[in-house]
């Protein structure tokens, strides 16, 4: 069964728990800037967390010159490997939704791994905008 | 991931070397002169966070110790502080930021808070307070993006509003910033001017965007990628999310999640509370039209929520051509009810220029409402208005009266200067109906109907206002009568200062206990707080405000109501008849100093100075005291 973080756009409100949940579960440290879901926000109180969907055709991985970034193929989850990433941010205008978020040049791109399979923002969300939750198409 | 392990080997070695008493704080104050254009940073004194815990706190102390009293608040020595708390970008509910200076309103202490995401951002920028001073040369807007500090040319921006402010800055850098800004009205040393943020979110009270303007500083644009570290970022981790629960299961709370802060608008209607047409009544015939409910009925685009809230109590509405994060109940009370209007778009409009202008809506709304008592009595009269008829309810008058207030033109410059002064140059017994406390404009309770309120708004350190002490719910226990209010004001005082001196917003803390956020605080800072150590910090703060205005010269006389709560007896509603006594005032105004510690006077004493650990600020007050020599 494949599962992916799903994004609700209607509901989210920006109240950027998803990016403080994050953030505190992967550095143990409250910093927004280095989340791997970013609540984008737009004039007139519109907001979207990207967040990336693991998706089949992995344009990242691709883009990615050094073999850095790779999925597996077990879990379906592409990872960015930080020591063969070579810094060239190749892999973050190759992503269609903008999920690779490259905040500090001298160190790697970050994206959602799933917390290993169990999300730490979709619970930490109040409004339920997040789902982690099987593909609809696979039944 | 390894890049996890290898950051969190990292801060456990830096943990370790930490300062442990500035623990769960960023250990820093920026410090600003603005007319050499040098910034420094200091080391954050432990002894702030242990006696004052944040926020607030840390403003009072910092401005009492650093201001001379005295100062022109509209002077290069006037200092304008920005403070964050220990809660504040983290993921506890609803972060806030501080913004403390001398008032150019009110001419003493003065505060005023602001949601959104400016707070955090300063906290990820490295500092848990930025200190302002001295006076730009020229328009200039700050450019800190962490470390860096730059002091940029703002004639550009300079007459423009908030909107195009904000909008213009964020565009102008690759990254996503936060801005603080001032519109034209702060830019006039309009003494009601906020600062705005988030095109929405407001430091209204107390004019704080007057200072801004008088120190020729249109914006202040931050960015950080610090990260807050805690004490024990899992243990608070855990308790937060408990506390997120407890809001979400709050019935109440998630009314004020769908209806915004006007849920509560016909509620206070029905106890007669409700300010209409300058206060001269509690009781809006039409407050049907204005309620939180038909707003989400008729305006309601999407829910807003400030950084780290899961109770989102921003509304965001469409009316009228505009789309706006509002209006909030203190909105739709002063902009409608208080002047008399009974369409929410119109409301929405009226918010809209206020916001975009850069004035503070609940002011604007007392100030206008005065003018046009003013008008109808014939105080003023059309030669006064530029002929506009500035009757209740006459919807295009409010907004042309809005940009007169802004741009200080004709009578708006009168009013710009605030209720309280506008009201000593109009003069003909206009006093009467200019209400206010300290010179700070009523904001949206008519008192008559629970005196224990009146009490609350005259012994508030920066004037009438509701954000120090509020609940009609307990004051409509017996409302009339005094017995025992002076108890309850001094409890709530500090359990509604304390979220201001975390950093927090108080529209959660209603929904949570003290010992949530005592526990809270202690996985933050790592030191034991409880919910009583708030408590106590909180009334110590209390104490440093009112000793900060005492230096500048408060008695008694400055807890002060306005004339009409003891003159005019409330003309009909549910609260028709109610009066505020003189005797009944002055015994709850005695009772409430002798609780507080303080003299007959409203001066603490050195005995309660002592008890809140304020013997250094004791010091240097000694020779204000009566009877003591100098």
């Amino acid at each position: 069964m494949t599962k992916m973080v799903s994004v609700d756009v209607e509901k989210c409100d920006g109240c950027r728990l998803c990016e403080l949940t994050c953030s505190v579960e992967k550095l143990a440290e409250f910093n927004p800037k280095l989340a791997r879901i970013q609540v984008r926000f737009e004039p007139e109180g519109k907001c979207t967390p990207v967040v990336c969907t693991q998706c089949a055709e992995a344009w990242c991985v691709e883009a990615c010159p050094s073999g850095a970034i790779a999925r597996n193929s077990q879990s379906r989850i592409v990872r960015i490997n930080v020591d063969e990433c070579v810094l060239c941010g190749e892999c973050v205008p190759a992503c269609p939704y903008g999920a690779i978020h490259w905040p500090r040049e001298d160190e790697p791109p970050v994206k959602c791994d799933e917390c290993g399979g169990e999300p730490a923002c979709v619970p930490a969300c109040p409004v339920d905008a997040l789902d982690y939750a099987t593909l609809a198409t696979e039944g | 991931m390894r890049v996890v392990d290898s950051r969190r080997k990292e801060y456990a070695r830096e943990l370790k070397h930490m300062n442990k008493a500035v623990l769960g704080y960023m250990g820093k104050i920026l410090d600003i002169d603005l007319a050499s254009q040098r910034a420094s940073v200091h080391d954050l004194d432990p002894d702030l966070p242990t006696r004052f815990l944040g926020g607030r706190g840390f403003g009072a102390k910092i401005l009492h110790d650093n201001l001379a009293p005295r100062t022109d608040p509209l002077s290069p020595g006037n200092l304008f502080i920005l403070a964050t708390g220990p809660l504040t970008g983290t993921s506890a509910p609803g972060s806030k930021l501080e913004v403390i200076s001398k008032s150019p309103l009110t001419g003493g202490y003065g505060d005023s808070a602001i949601g959104g995401h400016i707070g955090p951002e300063i906290k990820y920028a490295g500092y848990d307070v930025i200190v302002l001073r001295g006076r730009c040369e020229k328009p200039t807007y700050l450019w800190i993006d962490n470390e860096r500090v730059e002091f940029r040319d703002a004639a550009d921006l300079w007459g423009k509003g908030c909107m195009e402010t904000e909008q213009r800055l964020k565009s102008a850098f690759n990254k996503e910033v936060q801005v603080l800004c001032i519109g034209p009205a702060g830019e006039k040393l309009v003494k009601i001017a906020c600062i705005t943020h988030a095109s929405g979110r407001q430091a209204g009270r107390c004019g704080m965007g007057a200072v801004m303007g008088s120190k020729n500083l249109k914006a202040i644009v931050v960015r950080g990628d610090q990260g807050i570290r805690l004490a024990d970022a899992k243990a608070f981790q855990t308790r937060v999310m408990q506390v997120h629960q407890k809001v979400l299961s709050s019935a109440a709370a998630m009314d004020m999640h769908k209806y915004g802060t006007a849920a509560s608008f016909i509620s206070h209607n029905m106890v007669g509370c409700l300010p209409t047409r300058n206060y001269q009544t509690g009781y809006f015939e039409e407050a049907e039209r204005l309620s939180g409910q038909t707003l989400e009925r008729t305006i309601f685009v999407r829910h807003g929520a400030c950084f780290g809230c899961s109770l989102g109590c921003a509304k965001w509405t469409a009316a009228e051509g505009v789309c706006i994060d509002g209006p909030e109940y203190e909105t739709i009370a002063m902009l409608g009810s208080n002047c008399g209007i009974s369409r929410l778009e119109a409301v929405v409009k009226a918010n809209y220029l206020c916001d975009d202008l850069g004035i503070d809506t609940i002011s604007a709304g007392n100030i206008m409402a005065f003018a046009t008592e003013c008008y109808e009595r014939g105080i003023i009269g059309d030669k006064e208005t530029n002929g506009i008829a500035l009757r209740f309810g006459n919807e295009e008058a409010f907004y042309k009266l809005i940009h007169m207030i802004a741009y200080r033109e004709g009578l708006g410059g009168t009013l710009a200067e605030g209720v309280r002064e506008a009201a000593r140059r109009l003069g003909k017994g206009s006093d009467k109906f200019a209400m206010h406390s300290k010179g700070l404009e009523q904001s949206a309770y008519e008192t008559r109907a629970a005196i224990g309120q009146t009490l609350a708004y005259s012994i508030n350190d920066r004037g009438a206002d509701h954000n120090r002490t509020w609940s009609f719910k307990f004051f409509l226990d017996d409302p009339r009568s005094p017995e025992g209010k002076a108890a309850k004001v001094k409890r709530n005082q500090c359990e509604r200062s304390s979220p201001d001196i975390m950093g927090m917003c108080r529209f959660v803390s209603y929904h949570l206990s003290f010992d949530d956020y005592g526990d809270l605080i202690t996985a933050a800072t790592g030191s034991k707080w409880t919910g009583d150590d708030i408590l106590k910090v909180a009334e110590r703060v209390f104490c440093m405000t009112r000793i900060f205005n005492t230096k500048e010269g408060y008695t008694r006389t400055n807890d002060h109501v306005p004339p009409r709560d003891f003159e005019d007896p409330v003309p009909n509603g549910p609260a028709k008849g109610a009066v505020v006594k003189r005797e009944d005032y002055r015994r709850m105004l005695d009772e409430f100093y002798a609780l507080s510690g303080w003299d007959e006077d409203g001066i603490p004493t050195e005995a309660k100075l002592k008890e809140m650990g304020l013997e250094d600020v004791a010091l240097g007050f000694r020779p204000f005291r009566k009877g003591v020599q100098q």
